[in-house]
């Protein structure tokens, strides 16, 4: 009732897009918000001065206020994803984009995702976010032609995805251990992986109790020596 | 019983500050502000000083020894982190109690800031010499846009607020019986609530509420007209226990985060990664730092609430 069934046990995509847009990006900002002189001395807006602050034309309560304050122009500062596009739709600031977005350190990436099929590379755990926003609402910012880029991601991602797909083979009722896969990614497998696993755990309670070793012979036959960076139970 | 409603009502009692404490502290920061006629960078300093003084006499007196500053920044993090564990989570996490307080706090603050700038009563007392008047048209356009940004931010922290409470609600209400079982075994009063923590006070109020319109209607509609045998709700004579209980054995994504900061410094072995260990059945498994699981829930619970991981 209170929370729809969509919501509940996963995120939605847009959800993992707000937390994403909560991390930091280094910007160019177009304007000066540093104030040359110290703006005001002990100003207050309350006539009865009960809730007197010193005036500060940004406050934020989420991250540092110091960064937005001290903006210069040209100069570059960090500020959270979200206020970076929200600059950047102003064409207030340029976004810097991450040294990773390059056509040819995307293709590091995928040699390394091509030549380890057992692992995934380190791409930052937001990547595929933070390069969609860039796609949609920075594309001048980026220093390489932008369908090279977006067809390097889409590459990545279908490699990346393939190798998902594969894991789910050696899912078992232990556990599993996926490195660097980003958090979009893990949300989308989220609802297959975690309910296999629960399946197989309950399969595995019914057949240790009565069943006999059937299903444990077969679970170490399925995928013989499988580690894919996913170290399966011995 | 609509939920808006529900949700309304709850926003409206957790904004008003219950505790004692909490309110000394609003009102010395007040005091302090006035008094103090200093620069702008000094005085957002004392601010935060004096913010993270009070909470740290007031809501966190366990604390004493050790100098725990407290910025809205981190508590915002760690708001993210409790809604990201509280909705991955297959049963009711703690209610951080003097987060919360300090979010709203804040959230409160900034609506009284964000009123105050809209209203433009900063602009009045400049405009007598010119290069002043220049400053105050710029200074103008600026505020547009910093408003701009400190409404939007505003709304991102609401809605994180917002998203916590109606998945905390959810589990309350699919968890009712079970709930209810596990405070009454605690035979806590109402003012004891806070104690276990697991429920705010808030919360438990409409856990008693709805749970009693909820057993009410059932009773009205199916079971008076069954045999008095028949009429438990909490029945677990049989095979199946009838009470919905958390599925504490489920499979989570995790992130194990090791220790934060502060202790990773006073650690020498800052290269070595730091592993945790869990049994599983019979077998040992090593959690290591920066590494990603899949898990069942109740081996990682105890990390869990230690803050070492955090579930994706």
């Amino acid at each position: 009732m209170s929370f729809p069934e969509s919501l509940q046990n996963t995120f939605l995509p847009q959800e993992i897009q707000f937390i994403v847009e909560n991390e930091p990006i280094k910007i160019l900002p177009r304007i000066t918000t540093r104030q040359r002189k110290q703006y005001r001395q002990g100003s207050n807006y309350d006539p009865d001065s009960k809730n007197s602050h010193p005036i500060k034309p940004w406050r934020l309560i989420t991250t540092n206020d110091y960064n937005v304050n001290n903006m210069i122009a040209m100069k570059s500062t960090e500020l959270p994803l979200w206020m970076a596009v929200l600059l950047k739709e102003q064409k207030k600031c340029n976004i810097i984009a991450p040294n990773w977005i390059t056509v040819s350190n995307l293709d590091k990436y995928i040699d390394f995702e091509l030549k380890n099929p057992m692992k995934f590379s380190s791409l930052p755990w937001n990547w595929l976010v933070i390069a969609c926003i860039l796609f949609t609402k920075a594309p001048d910012d980026l220093t390489d032609p932008i369908h090279l880029l977006k067809s390097r991601c889409q590459d990545l991602r279908e490699i990346r995805l393939a190798k998902v797909q594969n894991g789910l083979a050696i899912l078992n009722e232990s556990h599993l251990q996926l490195d660097n896969l980003s958090l979009m990614e893990i949300n989308e497998i989220r609802p297959y992986a975690t309910k296999i696993s629960d399946m197989f755990k309950n399969l595995h309670k019914n057949t240790a109790a009565g069943l006999g070793e059937d299903y444990d012979m077969h679970m170490d036959t399925s995928e013989p020596g499988a580690s894919f960076n996913m170290t399966q139970n011995p | 019983m609509d939920i808006d409603d529900i949700l309304a009502d709850l926003d409206d009692t957790t904004n008003i500050p219950t505790s004692s404490s909490f309110n000394t502290s609003v009102f010395s920061i007040n005091n302090n502000n006035n008094d103090s006629s200093i620069t702008e960078e000094n005085s957002i300093l004392t601010e935060d000083d004096t913010l993270i003084g009070h909470h740290n006499n007031n809501t966190h007196k366990t604390d004493n020894n050790t100098t725990i500053t407290f910025h809205p920044e981190k508590d915002y993090q760690e708001l993210i982190t409790t809604w990201r564990n509280e909705r991955m989570a297959p049963e009711i996490l703690h209610y951080p109690d003097n987060l919360i307080k300090r979010i709203l706090y804040y959230v409160e603050q900034q609506i009284e800031y964000i009123e105050y700038l809209s209203l433009g009563f900063d602009n009045d007392s400049t405009s007598t010499d010119n290069n002043a008047n220049r400053n105050v048209n710029t200074m103008y356009k600026d505020k547009k846009l910093s408003l701009l940004c400190m409404e939007a931010e505003l709304e991102r922290v609401k809605f994180v607020i917002r998203s916590y409470i109606r998945c905390r609600l959810s589990k309350i209400d699919r968890f009712a019986i079970y709930l209810h079982q596990l405070i009454n075994l605690d035979d806590i009063g109402n003012d004891e609530l806070s104690k276990s923590g697991l429920v705010s006070r808030t919360e438990y109020m409409y856990l008693v509420k709805h749970s009693e319109l909820l057993l009410n209607h059932l009773h009205n509609t199916v079971l008076k007209h069954m045999h008095e045998n028949l009429q438990a709700i909490d029945d677990n004579n049989g095979s199946i226990d009838m009470v919905t209980k958390p599925q504490l054995d489920n499979f989570v994504f995790i992130f194990v985060r090791g220790r934060n900061q502060n202790t990773n410094d006073n650690n020498n072995k800052k290269d070595k990664k730091e592993t945790y260990v869990v049994h599983i059945d019979d077998e040992e498994i090593d959690l290591v730092t920066g590494g990603i699981y899949i898990i069942r829930y109740n081996v990682i619970k105890k990390y869990l609430e230690e803050g070492l991981v955090v579930l994706l």
